[in-house]
């Protein structure tokens, strides 16, 4: 293991890699800056960018991205009270009144800071879940890899929305898509209706882009952000790093759990947030500051957010099951370069774990000092309006769309993309379990056909996958048993939620 | 409360996932098994849960039917839906965990049929169809720099800002795109019409 790491050292020490990477967490942290984009928005816009690279360099440059993404999204959520991502929203309860107070900077510094930490100690859960994960793996087969690809697939679906229906109609959609083009099994081409364009599938960056990216910018557009007020960010940056190590344990505790809730798919930046900003208040002295510009506010959620990367690269790397939407274009990305999750990484390909696990450190690092260092300058990106940001981000994102194939059909598939988008947001259909689908449908097809050529039916009977089956009748039924649970006990089911 | 008004916006579009599905089911159904076994199984799973989802829906709809005020005028002012986290996201407040939106960008925006929304809307896609049917007429290199200019310049922007984000966009697409990824641009169409 201990060779792997130095060969995974020694691609990060490339002039080239770093440059990537810098280039990366630069992007990322732009993009993370400006309200309603965050990671996914230039990850799609990078993939048809990014399959040309070498696997260094893609390497470099994606989870550059993606390992920033949770820093510099509190900008916009400390300085106007929008958040950049979702993964910053419990950072508006306490971080909103100290911009008002006049102590963004101090904010500023303890997120900046508590956000580095939490990424660091997110990497290093990931690289401490490497022995662990290797015999796990190595020990599974076709069938019990298809059903944790569904299980995987339906924890996205119900847990994505709280609405169960529409997320897992939303993941057969996606593995719908996924089956468009030629299948290599047959040879058969399915719902191309003679149009040559659709033999080789439907891209996921035009996916990624039309489902989420444009209809986004289309809601910022359609409300026509108004500027807001400017914020003084005052003076007191070293103070906020300074309460940040005061509150090490603070810190501690809610990175480890906002890794451990990063592992399971679905869990995503949202509910890591609020669940750590509610340990922070239950558990810190004197929680009655907490939602009136208590630093420890900001502390909590932002250890955490950056944190739940590492943990969610976990299922990501050992199984193919991405753990958030952004790292299911990156899986993407890795597998079209020739990288597949699962035992052959963890077992020939360890150096392109620790390349991963470097990127991310040095994504920390760099990113948090650039935020601290350049905040007076990033912070004008949460006031940018709309007029700029709209048509930049859709001259961008259409030319993206086109470099997926180099046709005049992608910006088709684009544009009908984004009015699903667009329809699926409207009536609140989860949109992560389409896209997590689309990637995943071409390994659960494969899966499922070497289950059945092999076994036949009998591999139904399998302990792992019979284990498994009780996890996904579990993950089906336990929400809504504990609804109908909750409602005989007379409790109102929206007041528990709250 | 007629059927169709019961169910809405979202049970149409439940119904249009389900005549997909539907339509799926016709085309795959001439496939050889090795492949249509996935299909198959998404689609007979997809089936029943739009059956559910409609069920769910109208029985919601009659819920609050028979919940709603004397006059038989629902609860909600107008049918103005207000997406309530969306609210509470931009006041600077929790969401009220009703409408989870994990690792999904944050709901920024009104989603209820405001008037000013739906102009907004109307705008910015035809906008973006324009953009789309400008490409494929007179090239990118034309269209996506003016396209930017034009519509900063047209929402608010200043002449100066509005050129540099044509100009922007001009350097992305050559910088990025032609220079790195060698981009083969199309022909625009107008030269085939003019030639």
């Amino acid at each position: 293991m201990f060779d792997f790491a130095l060969e995974g050292l020694a691609t990060v020490l490339d002039i080239r890699v770093i440059a990537y990477a810098l280039s990366g967490i630069v992007i990322g942290s732009v993009f993370a800056a400006i309200p309603g984009t965050g990671a996914v928005v230039p990850l799609s816009i990078l993939l048809p960018f990014a399959v040309t690279l070498d696997l260094p360099a893609a390497i470099g440059l994606l989870f550059g991205i993606a390992g920033v993404s949770n820093t510099a999204n509190s900008f916009p959520s400390i300085l106007i009270s929008v958040p950049g991502s979702s993964g910053s929203q419990a950072t508006i309860v306490d971080g909103y009144p100290m911009a008002q107070q006049g102590q963004a900077a101090r904010a500023f510094g303890a997120a900046f800071t508590a956000s580095g930490i939490g990424a660091l100690i997110g990497a290093g859960v990931l690289l401490v879940a490497i022995p662990v994960m290797r015999p796990l793996v190595l020990s599974l087969g076709s069938p019990e890899l298809f059903m944790l690809v569904f299980w995987g697939l339906l924890m996205v679906g119900v847990l994505s929305s709280g609405a169960t229906v529409k997320g897992i109609l939303a993941a057969v959609l996606g593995l719908l898509v996924a089956t468009v083009g030629m299948d290599d099994k047959s040879a058969v081409t399915r719902f191309t209706f003679g149009v040559p364009y659709l033999w080789d599938g439907i891209k996921l960056s035009l996916i990624g882009l039309g489902v989420f990216a444009v209809p986004e910018l289309m809601a910022v557009a359609a409300r026509g952000t108004a500027i807001a007020e400017r914020t003084s960010l005052g003076s007191g940056t070293v103070d906020g790093i300074r309460d940040t190590i005061r509150n090490w344990f603070l810190v501690l505790r809610c990175s480890a759990l906002g890794s451990f809730l990063g592992i399971i798919p679905g869990i995503g930046g949202n509910i890591v947030d609020w669940v750590n900003y509610a340990h922070g208040k239950q558990t810190v002295r004197k929680p009655e500051f907490f939602g009136r510009g208590d630093v420890r506010g900001v502390i909590a959620p932002e250890s955490s957010n950056s944190s739940k990367d590492g943990g969610a690269l976990i299922p990501t790397l050992a199984f193919g099951i991405p753990g958030s939407t952004g790292y299911a274009l990156i899986l993407s990305v890795l597998i079209s370069i020739g990288v597949s999750p699962g035992p052959s990484l963890l077992s020939e390909r360890l150096d392109v774990i620790f390349a991963i696990i470097y990127v991310l450190v040095l994504g920390a690092v760099v990113a948090s000092v650039l935020c601290i260092g350049l905040a007076k300058w990033v912070a004008e990106l949460a006031y940018l309006p709309y007029s700029t940001i709209v048509p930049l981000v859709i001259g961008i994102a259409v030319v993206a769309a086109y470099a997926a194939s180099f046709s005049l059909w992608d910006l088709v598939v684009l544009f009908i993309a984004a009015v699903v988008g667009m329809l699926m947001k409207h009536f609140r259909w989860p949109r992560p379990p389409l896209v997590l689908a689309v990637v995943l449908g071409g390994q659960a097809e494969q899966y499922l056909w070497l289950s059945v050529q092999r076994y036949e039916f009998s591999w139904l009977l399998r302990p792992g996958v019979l284990i498994l089956l009780v996890l996904v009748v579990a993950t089906l039924f336990y929400p809504m048993l504990n609804q109908r649970l909750t409602q005989r006990r007379g409790v109102n089911p929206e007041a528990v939620k709250q | 409360m007629t059927i169709l008004k019961r169910f809405g916006g979202d049970g149409a579009f439940a119904t249009a996932v389900g005549l997909l599905l539907v339509a799926v089911l016709v085309e795959a159904w001439s496939y050889p098994l090795r492949a249509s076994i996935m299909i198959l199984g998404a689609v007979v799973l997809g089936l029943a849960l739009v059956l559910l989802q409609l069920i769910l829906i109208f029985r919601t709809s009659y819920r609050q039917e028979k919940q709603s005020e004397p006059n038989g005028k629902p609860r909600e002012e107008d049918g103005a839906s207000v997406d309530s986290d969306a609210d509470s996201t931009l006041a600077g407040q929790a969401p009220n965990g009703s409408q989870k939106m994990i690792y999904d960008t944050p709901q920024l925006t009104r989603t209820g049929t405001s008037r000013s929304y739906l102009a907004g809307m109307v705008d910015v896609w035809s906008w973006f169809l324009s953009l789309l049917v400008g490409i494929w007429l007179i090239g990118f290199h034309v269209s996506v720099p003016i396209f930017g200019a034009l519509y900063a310049k047209l929402h608010g922007g200043r002449w100066l800002a509005s050129i540099i984000v044509g100009l922007i966009l001009l350097v992305v697409m050559e910088g990025v795109f032609s220079g790195l990824m060698n981009t083969p641009w199309p022909r625009p169409a107008i030269l085939d019409i003019v030639d």
